[in-house]
């Protein structure tokens, strides 16, 4: 794999990759009120990744990826299922206003807990398709002998 | 006015480029043909968003150009060396 030493390609995934998730993060805190929210904020953390797993040898998460589905699953379930308890309907979203030093008023929403578990749900889908695929393509090109010249 | 003529370029370019996309003799043109339609869609995204003046467009039009870079270099390194991860 080092016939081809892409010096362009790693110095600027990094930078990338950097913009990238603070663009992610914006949209996910954006997303209640303006274009944006847990899914894309998912989609765009996970080209993040993606970009910097091709440049980098090693993973941006060292956990598998496949976690992440149940936990973001159960988290969503949670928020769903937590507002039962105060006597509301299942997926009742409260909010409402607090103050912070620095920041002002800034409006806050239970919903956000359910956008983060769609986000961790998205990205923990698409690292894992992306994975398949890879692994799947590697073994196509494994299976074929260079000196022979037969393919599986 | 002069925004008309820009999206008139614009479908111009994307015209020739996704000719060049169909046509192009090897591998190598057409890679260099769809990273251009990639900076072609953002473009004609600003456009849109400055026709509009719908702020969230410049947002898509970021994704696009990212997207449009990790699909050249996903395909370039398929190209190459067959692999595309490590």
């Amino acid at each position: 794999m080092s016939r081809f030493p892409d010096v362009v390609f790693r110095t600027l995934a990094l930078p990338v990759v950097f913009v990238l998730m603070v663009f992610g993060f914006h949209f996910f805190l954006r997303g209640h009120n303006a274009p944006g929210g847990g899914f894309v904020a998912g989609l765009i953390v996970a080209v993040a990744a993606l970009l910097a797993r091709m440049s980098r040898d090693r993973r941006l998460l060292t956990l598998p990826v496949e976690s992440l589905i149940p936990i973001g699953l159960l988290l969503a379930a949670c928020t769903g299922v937590a507002p039962m308890l105060f006597g509301h309907n299942f997926l009742k979203s409260g909010f409402g206003y607090l103050t912070l030093p620095f920041a002002g008023e800034i409006e806050w929403a239970s919903a956000v807990l359910f956008d983060a578990g769609v986000f961790l749900v998205v990205v923990g889908t698409t690292l894992t398709i992306i994975d398949l695929l890879a692994e799947d393509v590697a073994s196509l090109h494994s299976h074929e002998d260079p000196q022979t010249g037969e393919g599986s | 006015m002069i925004l008309n003529a820009a999206f008139i370029c614009l479908a111009v370019s994307i015209a020739f480029t996704v000719f060049r996309v169909l046509r192009g003799p090897t591998w190598g043109d057409r890679i260099t043909a769809l990273d251009f339609l990639g900076v072609n869609l953002a473009v004609l995204v600003v456009l849109t968003a400055i026709k509009t003046s719908f702020v969230a467009f410049l947002d898509v039009a970021l994704i696009i150009s990212v997207l449009g870079f990790l699909s050249t270099v996903a395909f370039t390194r398929y190209l190459l060396s067959g692999k595309v991860m490590k």
